[in-house]
């Protein structure tokens, strides 16, 4: 591991973004996001995670797909990212949530190819976390820490004034060769660093363990709860659209005379129309069956596709769900335990 | 070379269009890749994602055989925003198609035994993929019956096969039904699982795969079951809204199983083992 004195982190930052497009985060009007920033000045370092996760720079809300020309004269062209970027910052659950799309998109017969040429094309630099969120941070439960650097490329550790700088992949090393030339060894000082931070307790985390919930719910489709916790969802998505592994998309065309677009754009399993059918039918008709389909879909579904629960305990839908339908309170409810200390 | 883009369809130009119903709501759109060498073959029972450029798309169900490759043949009913434009359109005009997409009928596991099709409507489209291949394969195959029905005379599609082509066949019989008669109508006038059990097919040595509206179906299945068929020697379709037709999309799930990669065939067996959410 590599060490990087805390008064060159910006000089670092700089560095980057210099050779490539840097999205880091930055304070704007009052939350921390995401955004590409010009140099290491605009960059926010004290922040605990960005409100929305990193998932937009691989799976944009609106993405176009290809262009064309409607029929008769019909022709089709090609639209593919070919943005370098690195992206800074990114904390482990984030970082999580990354290799469980990866999954969706890459996986199984069939690879999506915006989703693949974008994970090229970006070298993450994960950033472990020194203080998660007492009230929303949840990463623990599902077997992440503070510490985890799953699917990051370099992974950098803070400790007072200086951070342990850890080369995960090829990409990590060509980034550390070409900006942080010469920077020092950190050596057992880095080891225990890390260590730290994989040891790091998240006390929400621990008191909403889902344990053995995945299969417990195989047999509860059923269950009253989802017609008792879906009275006071009011439909408004922001779970949806602020968790880092929701993925689901409609395709929309838009087209003029003689140009169109074919969009692939964000949607939202809580949304009423989300399963109408041409015809009318729409067989999630209500908020319970809606409300069910989304913890389902994390609990249980995604587990017996892909053997891993579709939640990485960022907290998001704890801080920004306006009734308390939050995944840290559904998994304590289905489990009959209590999320507060 | 790019790499391969599955979202990515492929342009074919509309050759021509045959209306089905007296109404003109049920179409067969017959089309071939405007590139002949595009790789697509599909087995009875897949689908296909069609494109109206500027529209979007939405799965389509193919009704063509795979032993009669080219033109693909789409049948489609006039329902919603896609399905009406691609209804205005006219041969010569060009679509994308992109697939074939799904599982497919067990056309092994059939093999020897006699088949028992229901279908209802529009639901005949997947059916008839199936019904050709078999008669392209008679041998391998029992005794063929081919229970259809539909709202009125006028609503019944493939009318060709269903008068000439198929009643000729080989061990095959064509029994239809209709909810309404007119004066020219000879045949029965019933609901289709009334229809079934007045035919009362015999279970033994049968696979039933049966297609069409959901409350036609939901009552189709009860009335197999009361004449003896087992979960496993039925077979049906489902369909869900979907927007990728490749599993990511997030929409066509019944609990774990997505219609578009696991589907749209299952056994009533299977149907039994998921949640009710279709």
């Amino acid at each position: 591991m590599r060490c990087l004195e805390r008064k060159d982190l910006r000089a670092f930052l700089d560095k980057l973004a210099s050779t490539a497009s840097l999205v880091a985060p930055v304070r704007e009007d009052g939350v921390v996001v995401f955004r590409p920033v010009p140099s290491g000045e605009q960059v926010e370092l004290d922040y605990v995670n960005p409100v929305r996760s990193a998932k937009e720079f691989f799976f944009p809300q609106t993405e176009v797909m290809f262009r064309f020309l409607p029929s008769p004269m019909a022709s089709i062209t090609p639209v593919e990212p070919d943005r370098q970027i690195v992206l800074f910052g990114i904390r482990p659950c984030d970082l999580a949530a990354l290799s469980l799309l990866d999954e969706v998109f890459l996986g199984g017969d069939y690879r999506d190819a915006y989703w693949g040429r974008r994970r090229e094309l970006t070298t993450l630099v994960g950033l472990a976390c020194e203080r998660p969120d007492e009230s929303s941070c949840f990463c623990t439960a599902f077997g992440i820490t503070p510490g985890t650097a799953e699917g990051a490329d370099v992974m950098l550790y803070p400790a007072g004034d200086w951070l342990g700088v850890e080369v995960l992949t090829p990409k990590g090393q060509a980034l550390v060769d070409g900006a942080l030339p010469g920077a020092g060894e950190a050596g057992e000082a880095g080891e225990r660093v890390k260590q730290e931070y994989l040891n790091r307790a998240v006390p929400l985390g621990e008191r909403v363990r889902p344990g053995e919930l995945s299969k417990e719910l195989d047999d509860r489709f059923d269950d009253p709860y989802w017609e008792e916790a879906s009275r006071r969802c009011l439909g408004c998505g922001i779970c949806t659209y602020l968790c880092p592994t929701c993925h689901c998309f409609l395709v929309t065309d838009v087209a003029k005379r003689d140009d169109g677009v074919r969009l692939r754009c964000w949607d939202s399993c809580q949304f009423k129309d989300f399963l109408l059918m041409a015809g009318g039918h729409n067989p999630r008709p209500t908020r319970k069956e809606r409300t069910r389909q989304r913890f389902l879909h994390k609990l249980n579904y995604f587990v017996h596709r892909y053997g891993r629960y579709l939640c990485t305990g960022c907290g998001r839908c704890v801080q920004h769900c306006p009734v308390g339908l939050d995944m840290a309170t559904v998994i304590a409810d289905l489990r009959g335990v209590t999320q507060h200390a | 070379m790019p790499e391969a883009n599955p979202m990515m369809p492929h342009l074919a130009r509309i050759e021509e269009i045959v209306a089905e119903t007296a109404s003109g709501d049920v179409k067969t759109f017959r089309v071939q890749f405007l590139d002949p060498e595009v790789p697509f073959s599909h087995l009875p029972g897949q689908c296909a994602m069609v494109s109206v450029l500027g529209v979007g798309e939405a799965m389509i169900s193919i009704s063509s055989s795979p032993t009669r490759p080219r033109p693909l043949e789409l049948a489609v009913k006039q329902v919603g925003r896609l399905t009406t434009r691609l209804h205005e359109m006219e041969p010569g005009d060009v679509i994308g198609v992109r697939g074939p997409y799904g599982n497919h009928f067990p056309v092994e596991d059939m093999k020897g035994k006699d088949l028992l099709f229901i279908g209802g409507g529009i639901g005949l489209a997947p059916l008839r993929s199936l019904i050709n291949y078999v008669l392209d394969n008679r041998g391998d195959y029992g005794k063929i019956d081919i229970i259809y029905g539909a709202r009125s005379p006028g609503d019944l599609c493939f009318k060709r096969e269903l008068y000439d082509e198929w009643p000729a066949a080989p061990d095959t019989r064509v029994l239809l039904t209709v909810d309404r008669g007119d004066e020219d109508w000879k045949g029965a006038v019933a609901l289709v699982p009334h229809f079934l059990e007045q035919v009362h097919p015999d279970p033994q040595g049968k696979v039933a795969i049966t297609c069409g509206p959901p409350i036609m179906i939901k009552f189709t299945l009860e009335s197999l079951k009361k004449l003896g068929f087992a979960d496993e020697q039925i077979v049906t379709t489902l369909e869900l809204k979907m927007q990728c037709g490749i599993g990511k999309c997030g929409r066509c799930n019944i609990g774990s199983r997505y219609v578009c990669l696991d589907g749209p065939v299952f056994t009533l067996a299977q149907l039994k083992a998921m949640p009710a959410e279709y």
